[in-house]
């Protein structure tokens, strides 16, 4: 008896086993023939990818400019975006919110509401013109740039968290959604404070001039001058075969007023600019714009001493040769490469200052440096070309140009100053989308400087001479740098 | 009656084993049933992947315009100079300005000239390793509206060194370049492209 009911158990038991593997051989079938990608593609169509462009260390003096730009990737979505409010959340211990600059092709909305409250800070972006339309959009733009200031209090070390929170997005035709399990959204982006905290502690203005919004039109004087000038008819060719630099051209304007002085333990250029002052009364002048380091994990080479060098340098922006009419701080990055080539990363955006001679001055800190390598020192103007530098001390050759290829300026710790004003810095990339430069002159920059003076439009983009104005002038020295075009 | 038992309990041995031996079998089925579909699926996230990043890397921008590539001769003898002529359609917009990138093969053609055949454009010439880079932008004095209309925009002129057939392309994009046209109100578009053989004899 107990024989038969164990035989009916096991014959029970393998029934539920055969059962049961036919279950999953069915299940495996099913789903195999399931239109898994189809339902990730139905999702993803009505789904736009966020993402930050900014760099991840910051400077630690105070009233540093910090722009942090959002991108927006459509892909895969075939709708264009009509408008957007996007919340973000940002470190309030190392930023105060200053302004939010909109991308091409969108504006403030109407709407408002943008701005920081509290530790959030929200774009209200809107693509349609006054008809309704939608301009054409690429699938990668930046929608907008928050500009942010370091806080007088951070200490190098600091880090925060900027993070996407929620977005309200309208696509021409449906809602659009962030997916945030696409590789290309970024939710959050964690930056940390380097540097010194130097006592530069007068706020300083942002002077990102972003290119979607002309500022206050000045009537423009000289444009009936502009013909007597400017080629007529008939065209014309230019050639260039891209390596020198020139240092030639110029405007002028006829202010001179006093001048700075720099100081520091160690002044590595020789001689000064022909153009330069030397009284000492400018409180403009007085203190150094702002500190900016890196932090690049990589290492230089050599292993013996890598500390700080703070670099103070001096420099000189085409076509302005005494104290420019518009004495905004000008944002310039530098970035420091070793003889090996190794850039580590290490580009730094700071602001530096008009002097009374019409050279402007600003300091960067890097950190760590190795005090036995050779650099060159790039430096890349707010409507400029990138300029290498392989000297302390660049002279300029008989043809008045500059240009060379080793290697030659050594750093020590503490401050390094050095004279580069006597080369100019070509203007002609003018910043774009999110005010971000390309590293050539093209035919947009041409076309938009040619825009504003053919139309009387003045905006700190086209005013490359910083007399306040959109003229001539300007438009001379752009051409005079498509001898150059692109980035060094 | 024990003995019939037993005799039960041994005859169903045989049963089990080939039970147990039919379920590894169907266990071994479902495991390749699993892999394949596993594969399978690697596949499509592979695909789906190329789908959304290859666009990426290379935008389709969204072409508006043409700029077509011509030569009156297209078979010449090496040694002579062959004329290429670019001409542009901007559908009704008025145009300030354009950048071309032209890729050939510097072995074989070697540029002689470039000149803009638009009246009142600056045509700026870079001749890069790869490729020829133009930029041309409209003097700043110039109050006629240029709208193109299969227009002639560039004339290059180049000497043919070797026998061979080379292509002469408009580039898209190079590096940080790209050909594009910009519109009086600074709107960039990205025209249509083409490109032309060039056969020396």
């Amino acid at each position: 008896m107990n024989n038969s009911i164990n035989k009916i158990k096991i014959i029970a038991s393998l029934g539920f086993l055969f059962l049961f593997v036919a279950f999953l051989i069915l299940g495996t079938v099913l789903n195999q023939k399931a239109p898994k990608s189809n339902i990730t593609k139905a999702a993803s169509e009505n789904s736009v990818d966020i993402s930050f462009v900014g760099n991840a260390q910051i400077s630690a003096v105070a009233g540093t400019t910090y722009p942090i730009a959002i991108k927006i990737d459509r892909l895969p979505t075939t709708q264009k975006i009509a408008s957007a409010r996007i919340v973000f959340e940002y470190p309030t211990n190392i930023f105060t919110y200053q302004s939010i600059s909109y991308g091409v092709g969108f504006n403030k909305s109407a709407l408002g509401g943008d701005g920081a409250s509290g530790n959030q800070v929200t774009v209200v972006a809107d693509a349609r013109d006054s008809a309704g339309n939608i301009p054409d959009q690429t699938t990668s733009f930046l929608m907008a740039t928050i500009n942010f200031t370091v806080n007088s209090n951070v200490v190098s070390g600091t880090s925060g968290t900027f993070s996407y929170k929620n977005a309200d997005i309208a696509g021409e035709n449906s809602a659009l959604t962030v997916d945030k399990t696409s590789p290309n959204t970024q939710i959050n982006k964690t930056v940390t404070v380097e540097g010194t905290n130097s006592s530069s502690s007068s706020s300083i203005q942002s002077s990102s001039s972003s290119i979607s919004s002309s500022s206050s039109a000045h009537s423009s004087s000289s444009s009936s001058s502009s013909s007597s000038r400017q080629s007529s008819s008939s065209s014309s060719t230019h050639s260039s075969s891209s390596s020198s630099v020139r240092s030639s051209s110029s405007s002028s304007s006829s202010r001179i007023s006093s001048s700075s002085s720099s100081s520091g333990n160690r002044d590595q250029s020789s001689s000064s600019s022909s153009h330069s002052s030397s009284s000492s009364s400018s409180s403009r002048q007085s203190s150094s714009s702002s500190v900016a380091s890196s932090a690049s994990s990589a290492s230089s080479s050599s292993s013996l001493s890598q500390t700080a060098a703070q670099i103070i340098l001096k420099l000189r922006f085409q076509g302005i040769i005494t104290e420019p009419g518009d004495t905004t701080p000008q944002n310039v990055k530098v970035s420091l490469v070793n003889n090996d080539g190794e850039n580590l990363n290490r580009i730094i955006e700071s602001t530096f200052l008009a002097g009374g001679d019409g050279t402007y001055k600003g300091t960067v800190v890097f950190d760590p440096i190795d005090t036995n390598a050779k650099y060159y020192i790039y430096v890349k103007g707010p409507k400029h070309l990138q300029k290498k530098f392989c000297d302390a001390s660049p002279q300029l050759n008989t043809q008045g140009f500059y240009n060379c290829s080793k290697a030659n300026i050594s750093l020590i710790k503490g401050e390094n100053v050095f004279n580069f004003s006597k080369v100019k810095l070509l203007s002609g990339d003018l910043p774009e989308q999110g005010n971000v430069q390309n590293g050539i002159i093209d035919a947009y920059d041409l076309s938009f400087m040619r825009s504003s003076i053919a139309n009387n439009v003045y905006s700190k983009t086209c005013d490359i001479n910083l007399d306040k104005k959109c003229d001539w002038q300007d438009w001379s020295l752009i051409l005079a740098s498509m001898a150059e075009k692109y980035d060094e | 009656m024990e003995k019939k038992l037993g005799s039960q309990i041994n005859k169903t041995h045989p049963i089990i084993i080939i039970s147990i031996g039919v379920i590894l079998f169907l266990m071994a089925i479902v495991l390749i049933f699993t892999r394949r579909a596993l594969t399978d699926q690697i596949a499509n996230n592979s695909q789906v992947n190329q789908q959304t990043i290859s666009p990426i890397i290379k935008p389709n921008i969204e072409r508006f315009g043409k700029l077509d590539i011509s030569t009156p001769a297209t078979s010449v003898v090496s040694g002579q100079d062959v004329t290429v002529v670019i001409s542009g359609d901007s559908i009704g917009k008025e145009i300030v300005g354009y950048d071309a990138l032209i890729s050939y093969d510097k072995s074989a053609l070697i540029l002689q000239n470039a000149k803009s055949t638009i009246v009142d454009f600056s045509l700026f010439k870079f001749d890069r390793s790869a490729h020829l880079s133009l930029t041309s932008v409209k003097n700043l004095n110039s109050k006629t509206p240029t709208v193109l209309k299969d227009t002639p925009m560039i004339e290059l002129v180049f000497k043919t060194t070797k026998s061979g057939a080379f292509p002469i392309v408009i580039q898209s994009d190079i590096d940080k370049e790209s050909t594009k046209m910009v519109d009086e109100k600074t709107n960039v578009f990205y025209p249509n492209l083409s490109s032309i053989m060039v056969n020396v004899k």
